[in-house]
């Protein structure tokens, strides 16, 4: 990673950390009101950052460029889910707190005299903990993804606005020019950062609709549609890069997926994803007729050999993640890239190996060595069978491998025992590259 | 290790979240570390009634007193009252209240002139309608309070 990236990275770390700070010091500018004992004030304060933390999540989630870009978006999404259940966390123990070491607070939830400003507390951390059940147990719920993306939307706005209603209502630290302004200056930018998300981004790519010119059947339960512009040049994106896409349906709808580029990064005016039958909406992809109108909200991502410059490269791909893969050796084929490329392919069965003739096509094409292997080989195979193991590595791995980049993609536990094996066969981590998609 | 980092940054945020959120609480309990205090408060209304012998001041100010506290004091404890609410200087009594009660001498309630054993319910030869009535801005009073004021001479 170049100096400029970790600069930038630690920037934005920086930015994150004295926005969630910024209440707690505001707090201590101007008249200051009295503090009520440790545990009360201790308690205010993690309320207040849970509250800035929470509102700062219509940021992360933004998939805004500048912000993604030195981390890739994989990272700043799973900082997402991570700190959100730090920031419930923080909320949760600032209620608990506050009941536990002032037990007559507890006449506040008398249901006949409840203020107002502690029923938008109570039901903003209501809205909280719906979304944080949600999101950890989608799949538990049988919650589709499209019906968990609006809720989980919608019921974060709502829970954002209450908490900011009982930090209002309260008014204990909330009174003054500078901390006034502070929350007001909070409360603008996260309707900002909505607005822009859910009104002007949409409005910026249905000014460039994409067609669906064809869509071709691959091996492995898998289709590639083409995508050609409509009316503008297209998208420039690097080799492994991926972009939400909207099918059918205007982009201010929700319901996106993510999916990687297959084709070259040098035509950016044909762009080609490939997608497997795996959901609810990839299991209907066949169904898509050419010439449906398509969006593309992208490029994003890390996974790419133009942010990591090796003298060599080893790509380890299972499945469908052979889709970012194939663009970066297509992308390299055109680029006439001379460097020595091996790829280590992973698949059930020989028939559900994707792309398998296109690679045979490309080898002619690229300093590049294919080893497919496969789980249940048929009884002719002659190639290596079962998992991508260290043993397996250590055989097929060049003796340069020091040198070289690896990048993984496909399924989490195949990701997870591949960067294992590597670890073990003492291949530098900071030289294994991957992008991990299980948010939710 | 992708996923390890931003737990890893997620941890650590929420780490420094708490270590300034305890060095704000300890600034604003400068009782803790002997801070001299300084925090001015405007906006709390003064005390009107002296408040040399009255300890509790729930018994006439909590939820269910005769001037209940807002309720957004709930659960604050007894001696916080007076870091806000001070005494104006001189404490006069409360505006209507009956002079007859004060004591001349002391600027405070007058002294209950007899043994108070078997006589826990003042009201009942205090009340309104009484020969010893109390003043009509007593009414509603606990009868627990009223020793908080008139001790026994």
């Amino acid at each position: 990673m170049s100096i400029q990236l970790v600069l930038r990275s630690g920037f934005w770390i920086g930015v994150y950390f004295a926005v969630v700070m910024a209440p707690l010091v505001a707090m201590l500018i101007g008249s200051i009101p009295p503090g009520r004992g440790f545990w009360r004030e201790f308690a205010v304060g993690i309320g207040f950052a849970g509250l800035s933390m929470m509102g700062l999540q219509f940021f992360l989630t933004g998939r805004f460029k500048n912000i993604t870009a030195p981390y890739g978006i994989d990272v700043v999404y799973h900082f997402h889910r991570a700190i959100s259940l730090i920031a419930f966390f923080l909320i949760l123990l600032h209620a608990v707190i506050i009941f536990a070491v002032s037990p007559g607070t507890l006449v506040l939830l008398h249901p006949a005299s409840a203020p107002w400003w502690m029923v938008a507390g109570l039901f903003g951390l209501l809205a909280f903990g719906v979304v944080i059940a949600t999101s950890l147990y989608r799949i538990k719920l049988g919650l589709l993804y499209e019906r968990w993306r609006v809720i989980h939307g919608y019921v974060s706005v709502a829970g954002v606005g209450l908490a900011m209603a009982h930090v209002v209502g309260v008014g204990y630290y909330a009174q003054g020019p500078v901390k006034r302004g502070l929350w007001i200056a909070l409360a603008v930018s996260w309707v900002l950062a909505l607005v822009y998300v859910r009104a002007v981004k949409p409005w910026m790519m249905s000014r460039r609709p994409y067609r669906i010119e064809e869509i071709a059947r691959e091996h492995g339960s898998s289709w590639t549609l083409t995508l050609t512009p409509d009316g503008h040049g297209g998208m420039k994106f690097n080799p492994g890069q991926f972009a939400w896409l909207t099918i059918g349906r205007p982009p201010f709808s929700i319901r996106e997926h993510p999916f990687s580029f297959s084709s070259s990064a040098m035509e950016p005016d044909r762009i080609r994803i490939t997608i497997k039958e795996l959901g609810d909406f990839t299991s209907r992809i066949r169904e898509v007729a050419p010439g449906t109108r398509a969006y593309l909200d992208g490029p994003y991502g890390s996974f790419t050999i133009d942010r990591y410059a090796a003298v060599g490269y080893v790509f380890i791909a299972g499945g469908v993640g052979i889709t970012p893969v194939m663009s970066i050796l297509r992308t390299m084929a055109d680029r006439h890239d001379a460097r020595p490329a091996l790829l280590i392919y992973g698949s059930r069965t020989w028939a559900d190996a994707t792309f398998r003739e296109k690679l045979e096509g490309l080898r002619a094409r690229l300093h590049l060595r294919i080893v497919h292997v496969l789980e249940e080989p048929p009884e002719e195979w002659r190639g290596e069978c079962g998992r991508i193991t260290a043993e397996l590595l250590a055989r097929q791995l060049p003796e340069n491998r020091m040198e070289r980049d690896y990048f993984i993609c496909g399924p989490e536990p195949m990701q997870k025992a591949v960067k294992e094996a590597l670890d073990r066969l003492g291949l530098p981590m900071e030289h294994v590259q991957s992008e991990s998609f299980n948010f939710v | 290790m992708r996923e390890q980092y931003s737990m890893r940054l997620a941890i650590t945020t929420g780490a420094l979240i708490l270590l300034v959120a305890v060095v704000f609480a300890l600034f604003q309990s400068p009782e803790l570390l002997d801070f001299p205090e300084t925090a001015a408060v405007k906006s709390a209304g003064m005390v009107l009634h002296p408040i040399e012998k009255r300890r509790d001041c729930t018994g006439c100010h909590g939820r269910d007193g005769v001037k209940p506290y807002p309720l957004k004091h709930a659960g604050w404890s007894i001696g916080s009252c007076t870091r806000c609410h001070t005494p104006a200087s001189g404490a006069a009594p409360d505006s209507g209240a009956s002079e007859a009660r004060i004591d001349e001498k002391t600027g405070t309630a007058r002294p209950t002139p007899h043994p108070l054993q078997g006589m826990e319910e003042c009201g009942a030869c205090h009340g309104l309608d009484a020969d010893h009535s109390y003043p009509e801005d007593h009414a509603g009073r606990p009868d627990v309070s009223c020793t908080e004021c008139h001790t026994l001479l």
